[in-house]
C-alpha cells in the first residue's frame, strides 16, 4: 500500500510542481502508445477479454510512468494536455458506445466539474467545451448513425443539461479562481507592508537610541565629576529615568518587531558562563534598596560552549529576574540554571522562583498578554509597560522552547523556561582542580526571613562543590559559632556575609592571613575589606565560588572586582560623526586612562590609522559620506601590517540582533549598542587589548 | 533506616503536587515531542504550556514513554544502596509501552514490583493513592499488591473528548472515523477499564450541554459510587467551565473531596484540549 501511495504522491507532485518533459520523438511515441493502450484496454474489458484488457492497461501505465520519471524539459502543462486528450478520447468512446448500459452517458455531466477541479480551470474548460461541442454534433448529425442510437428525447435534453452543468461549473470555478487571486494579492500586500514596517522599525530604533545615548552618556560623565550633592541627586534621577525610558523603548521596538513577524534569531557560538556573568552583573543593581536575597543555583555539569542566540537568552533571563525583583518585597528569589541531555544537544532549563506576591489563578491567562495587565490591588502600584513577559514568551517560541508558570497568590511564582540548544564543546561550566589537600569549609549563612527554597539552594551550591572536592562543610546561622570553630585552625575556607565581617573586622582580617576568608558582598557595597580577604560579589554562582577554591593560597587576595583595571599604554581611536556621542564615548573610556583619539568621519579615521598604530578602534556605523563599514574596508586596505590586525568594534544605535550578523560578516571583531553598556565595554577591552597593557586599578584601601 | 515502601508511578497519573508531596509518590516523566524537540513531561512542560502551541500555532505534538534505561535509572536511584522496595504502577499497557519498558527494566530487580494498572489519568492516580496510603502505614508489599488487585476493577475512568483528531494524529483512531466524528460534531465517551478501551456513548450539542450530560451519565449509578473522592481531569478548560462541572457533579453526589486538575502533557497529546474526564471508585 505504501508503494502505491508513493506512486500516487509522485504523480500529484508532478501535477502541482511540474516536471521536465522531453519532447523527443521517443517520448511522444510513448505517450501515444499509452493512450491507445488505455482505450484498447477498456474496449477489451467491455468485450469481456479480461487478459488483453489488463495487458493493455499495464502497458499504458508503464509508458506513462516512463515519461514522468525520465523526461527532462520542465512543463507541467504537457501533463495537463496529455490528461485532457486522454479523458476526451475516453469520453468520446463512451459517447459512441452508449456508455455502460447506454444511460451511463449521464456520467458525462461530471466532466466539467471533475475537469476543472482535478486539472485546472483552463484545461478543464477546454475539455468540457470540446465535449460540449462533440455531444450535440453526435446527437444531431449523421455521426449518430455510426454508433449508439439514443432516444429522441435523450438527444434533445442531454446536450441542454450538459451545457447548463458546464456553465454552472464555469461560473463557480471562475469565482474560486478570482478569490484565490485576491488572496494572493492580499498576501503580497501584507508582505510589502511588513517590509515597510521593518524598515520603519529599524530607522526608529536608530532615531530613538541616538538621543538617548547622548542623555545617558552625559549623565554618566556628569556623575563621574566632583559635583554638589543636590546636583548629583538630580543627575542620578535623570540617569535612572533615562535608563527606564531606554528599557521601555527597547521593549516597544522588540514587541513591534515580534508582532510584525520580523523578529529573527541571530545564532552563534557562545559561552554560558559569560552569559550568566553578564546577567548577574546587570541585574544585581536592579534590586535597588529592596532587602531581598538574590541567589543563583547553577548545575556545574552544564556544557559551557553552546550554539544559540546569546543576546536573546540574556534578555529572557533579565526579563524574568526583573519581574521577580518587581513583584517581591520580602524574602528573595532564586535563578536556577540546569540542563538535560538530548540527541540534538541539551535542553537548557532556566527557572526563576520568587517569594513575591504571586498571581491569582484567574489572572494566569493574562500574564503573557501585552494588551491586558493583571488586575490586582497589589499590582497597581508597580510600574512597567507589561511587555517584558509577552516578549519573553515570543522569544522562547522562536527558539522552539516552552515556558511554564506555577504560582500561588500571596506566596510566590516560578517561571520555568526550557530552550533546546546545540552543544559545541562538552567542557562543563565548572571545573574544580584536583588536589591532595583536604579542604574544610566554615560557612555562616543567616537564613532569617529567607524562604526555604532559597536557603536550600544556597547550601546546595556549596554541598555540590564539597562533594567534588571531597571536602567537609560546617554551616551555622550564628557568627559566634563560626568564630569559635575557626579558632581551632582546622578550617581552610571561611565564608561569611559582609555584615558579619564588618562587625568582627579585626578578627577576620587576622584570620585571613592563615586561611581563606571569603566575604559575600553586594556590588554597591562601600565596605572596605582587608588586603588578605577575598571578595565574592553577590549574586554569585558555583563557578565564581570554584574560581576561589581553585586558587593557590598565595594568590587569594586577587581582587574579583570586574572594574579594577586601567590601560594607560593602550591607544584607542573612536570614530563618530555625532559630537555628543563622541564626547560620551570618550568620557566612558576615560575611566580606563587610555590614550584616546577621535575622528568625526571615515576619511579622517583612515588618515589617522595610516600614521599611528592603534590598539583598538571603535567605529560608528551610520556616518555621512563614508560609513563605518566602508571605513573599515579602507583601513584593512592600508599597507601596514598592524592595519590588517587592529580590532575594530562597530558602534550602532540599532538593535544588536538586527545588525550584529552584518558586522560579523563584514569582518568587524565585535559590535556594541549605543548607549555603550559599561559591562560590554569592559569585556571588550579585556578581550582585545594586549594583556600586558592591563593594569590593576589602585586598591580601594 | 526507613523501611517504608516507595510508591512510584508514571506522570500520566495526573495527581496534583499536594498529593504527590503528601505521600512522597515518585514520578517517572514521559517525553513530549514537538518540532523534533523532546521535552520531559511534568518537569519541563505541562498541558497548559502546550495549549497555545497546539491551538494557535497548530503544532503537532506526540508523546513517548520512558525507555527501559530511564526506568532502570529511576528504580536504581529510588532503591538506593539499601535496595528499598518499590511498587511502580504503570499506565494501561494498551495505551503505552511504558508498562513493558518498566517491567523489562525491573526484570532483574527483586525489590521492584511493576503493576499494569489498566487505566490512565486520575484513575491511575486513585490506584496509586491507595498504594501510597497503605505504604504510609508501613504495610508490607504483599498486602499493598493484594489491595491493588481488589481496587483495580472498582476504579471508573472515562473521558469525553471535544475532538478525536489528537487520537487520530497519534494513530489511536482511524483518521476517516475521526473526520466523520468531527464533521457531525459528535463527542465520544471513552471508558477505560481492565486494560480495555471502549466507546460508551456519545453526545452532541454545546459544550456546557454535553459536559453536563456526560457527568449525569457517568454518575448515574449513585448508590454504587463511593463518595470518598472524585477526580475531574480537564485539559485547557476555563475556570468558569470547571466550576460548571464541579457544580453538576456536586448536585448528584455529596463528595467528601473533589480534585479538579489539568491532565499531564502526555494525556493532553492524546485527548486534546477541551476534554473532560471523571474518575472515582465504585462500591463493588
Amino acid at each position: 500500500m505504501s508503494k502505491i501511495k508513493k506512486v500516487v504522491n509522485y504523480i500529484l507532485h508532478v501535477r502541482d510542481k511540474g516536471r521536465t518533459i522531453n519532447i523527443s520523438g521517443l517520448y511522444i511515441a510513448f505517450a501515444l502508445i499509452s493512450l491507445y493502450a488505455v482505450i484498447m484496454g477498456i474496449v477489451c474489458f467491455i468485450k469481456s477479454d479480461v487478459i488483453m484488457g489488463i495487458t493493455n492497461i499495464v502497458i499504458a501505465l508503464v509508458m506513462t510512468l516512463t515519461i514522468l520519471m525520465f523526461s527532462k524539459i520542465k512543463s507541467h502543462t504537457v501533463l495537463s494536455v496529455f490528461v485532457v486528450i486522454f479523458i476526451y478520447t475516453l469520453m468520446v468512446y463512451f459517447l459512441y458506445e452508449g456508455g455502460v448500459g447506454g444511460v451511463s452517458i449521464m456520467w458525462l455531466l461530471f466532466v466539467p466539474v471533475a475537469g476543472m477541479a482535478l486539472i485546472n480551470l483552463y484545461y478543464g474548460s477546454i475539455l468540457s467545451l470540446l465535449l460540449g461541442i462533440t455531444v450535440p454534433l453526435y446527437m444531431f448529425t449523421p455521426l449518430h448513425y455510426l454508433g449508439y442510437q439514443y432516444s429522441e428525447e435523450y438527444r434533445i435534453r442531454f446536450p441542454i443539461i450538459y451545457w447548463a452543468f458546464f456553465i454552472l461549473a464555469l461560473v463557480i470555478f471562475i469565482r474560486i479562481e478570482r478569490s484565490e487571486e485576491a488572496q494572493k494579492e492580499m498576501v503580497k500586500k501584507a508582505d510589502e507592508a511588513n517590509r515597510s514596517k521593518s524598515e520603519f522599525l529599524a530607522n526608529m530604533s536608530h532615531e530613538l537610541r541616538t538621543p538617548m545615548n547622548a542623555i545617558m552618556g552625559m549623565c554618566e560623565l556628569t556623575l563621574n565629576e566632583e559635583i554638589p550633592e543636590n546636583v548629583r541627586e538630580n543627575n542620578e534621577n535623570i540617569h535612572q529615568a533615562s535608563k527606564n525610558l531606554m528599557s521601555i523603548i527597547n521593549d516597544l521596538l522588540d514587541f513591534s518587531k515580534i508582532e510584525s513577524g520580523n523578529m529573527e534569531l541571530s545564532c552563534s557560538q557562545y559561552r554560558l558562563s559569560e552569559v550568566l556573568n553578564d546577567v548577574l552583573y546587570m541585574t544585581s543593581a536592579r534590586k535597588g534598596g529592596k532587602k531581598i536575597e538574590y541567589l543563583v543555583d547553577c548545575d556545574p555539569d552544564i556544557p559551557d560552549v553552546l550554539y544559540g542566540d546569546e543576546l536573546r537568552i540574556k534578555q529572557i533571563m533579565i526579563n524574568l529576574i526583573t519581574n521577580a525583583i518587581k513583584y517581591t518585597e520580602e524574602g528573595g528569589f532564586l535563578l536556577s540554571v540546569s540542563h538535560r541531555r538530548e540527541k540534538y544537544g541539551i535542553n537548557l532549563i532556566i527557572s526563576v522562583k520568587d517569594s513575591g506576591i504571586g498571581i491569582q489563578k484567574s489572572q494566569l491567562g493574562k500574564i503573557f498578554n501585552a494588551y491586558g495587565r493583571i488586575e490586582s490591588e497589589k499590582v497597581h502600584a508597580i510600574e512597567g509597560t507589561g511587555l517584558g513577559l509577552p516578549i519573553t514568551k515570543k522569544l522562547i517560541k522562536l527558539m522552539d522552547g516552552v515556558i511554564n508558570i506555577k504560582s500561588r497568590y500571596g506566596e510566590g511564582t516560578e517561571f520555568k523556561v526550557v530552550i533546546p540548544q546545540k552543544v559545541i564543546e562538552d567542557t562543563p561550566i565548572v571545573t574544580i582542580n584536583k588536589t591532595d589537600k583536604r579542604y574544610k569549609f566554615l560557612c555562616c549563612f543567616n537564613a532569617d526571613g529567607i524562604p526555604d527554597f532559597i536557603t536550600h539552594s544556597f547550601l546546595n551550591t556549596f554541598t555540590t562543590a564539597m562533594k567534588r572536592l571531597d571536602a567537609t562543610l560546617y554551616n551555622s546561622q550564628n557568627i559566634d559559632d563560626i568564630i569559635f570553630e575557626s579558632r581551632n585552625g582546622r578550617y581552610t575556607h571561611v565564608l561569611i556575609s559582609e555584615k558579619d565581617y564588618s562587625e568582627n573586622k579585626t578578627y577576620f582580617d587576622d584570620l585571613a592571613k592563615k586561611c581563606f576568608v571569603i566575604v559575600m558582598q553586594e556590588r554597591n557595597s562601600k565596605i572596605i575589606l582587608g588586603s588578605d580577604v577575598v571578595r565574592l560579589y553577590k549574586p554569585f554562582y558555583i563557578k565564581k565560588f570554584c574560581e576561589i577554591i581553585n586558587r593557590p593560597f598565595n594568590v587569594k587576595n586577587k581582587d574579583t572586582s570586574p572594574d579594577a583595571f586601567i590601560a594607560p599604554k593602550a591607544k584607542v581611536l573612536i570614530v563618530d560623526d555625532n559630537i555628543v556621542n563622541l564626547k560620551v564615548a570618550v568620557g566612558q573610556m576615560g575611566t580606563y586612562r587610555m590614550e584616546i583619539d577621535t575622528a568625526s568621519n571615515g576619511i579622517a579615521a583612515v588618515e589617522m590609522v595610516k600614521h599611528k598604530k592603534y590598539d583598538i578602534i571603535f567605529m560608528d556605523h551610520l556616518m555621512p559620506g563614508m560609513d563605518g563599514i566602508e571605513t573599515h574596508r579602507e583601513i584593512r586596505q592600508i599597507e601596514k601590517d598592524y592595519a590588517k590586525k587592529i580590532p575594530v568594534i562597530a558602534l550602532t544605535a540599532r538593535s544588536e540582533s538586527d545588525i550584529g550578523g552584518l558586522y560579523i560578516k563584514e569582518g568587524f571583531q565585535g559590535f556594541m549598542p549605543k548607549p555603550i553598556p559599561s559591562s560590554a565595554l569592559r569585556n571588550t577591552l579585556l578581550k582585545w587589548l594586549p594583556a600586558e597593557y592591563i593594569k590593576k586599578k589602585e586598591n580601594d584601601a | 533506616m526507613n523501611n517504608r515502601i516507595i510508591i512510584s508511578t508514571d506522570c500520566t497519573c495526573d495527581l496534583p503536587d499536594e498529593l504527590l508531596e503528601k505521600y512522597s509518590i515518585q514520578i517517572v516523566p514521559f517525553y513530549i515531542l514537538m518540532k523534533d524537540i523532546r521535552f520531559q513531561d511534568y518537569t519541563e512542560v505541562t498541558s497548559t504550556s502546550l495549549l497555545e502551541y497546539v491551538e494557535q500555532d497548530n503544532e503537532k505534538i506526540s508523546s513517548m514513554p520512558p525507555s527501559v534505561e530511564d526506568y532502570r535509572a529511576h528504580f536504581l536511584k529510588l532503591a538506593g544502596e539499601e535496595k528499598r522496595t518499590i511498587i511502580h504502577a504503570s499506565i494501561s499497557s494498551k495505551l503505552s509501552d511504558a508498562y513493558m519498558n518498566a517491567r523489562d527494566a525491573a526484570a532483574d530487580m527483586d525489590n521492584v514490583f511493576v503493576i499494569n494498572s489498566g487505566i490512565i489519568s486520575h484513575g491511575l492516580g486513585i490506584f496509586v493513592l491507595r498504594a501510597a496510603e497503605l505504604a504510609s502505614r508501613n504495610a508490607p508489599s504483599e498486602l499493598i499488591l493484594s489491595e491493588l488487585k481488589k481496587i483495580q476493577p472498582r476504579i471508573s475512568t472515562s473521558f469525553i473528548l471535544k475532538t478525536t483528531s489528537y487520537l487520530a494524529n497519534n494513530n489511536r483512531l482511524n483518521t476517516m472515523r475521526s473526520n466523520l466524528l468531527s464533521l457531525f460534531k459528535i463527542k465520544p465517551i471513552l471508558r477505560i477499564k481492565n486494560n480495555e478501551i471502549t466507546v460508551d456513548g456519545a453526545f452532541i450539542g454545546s459544550r456546557t450541554s454535553y459536559a453536563k450530560k456526560y457527568i449525569r451519565k457517568v454518575l448515574k449509578d449513585k448508590k454504587n459510587i463511593s463518595d470518598e473522592i472524585l477526580f475531574i481531569a480537564v485539559s485547557g478548560c476555563s475556570e468558569e467551565f470547571q466550576q460548571i462541572i464541579i457544580d453538576e457533579a456536586t448536585k448528584l453526589i455529596k463528595w467528601k473531596k473533589i480534585y479538579i486538575h489539568d491532565v499531564s502533557a502526555t494525556n493532553f497529546c492524546n485527548i486534546g484540549p477541551g476534554s473532560i474526564g471523571v474518575m472515582f471508585c465504585t462500591q463493588k
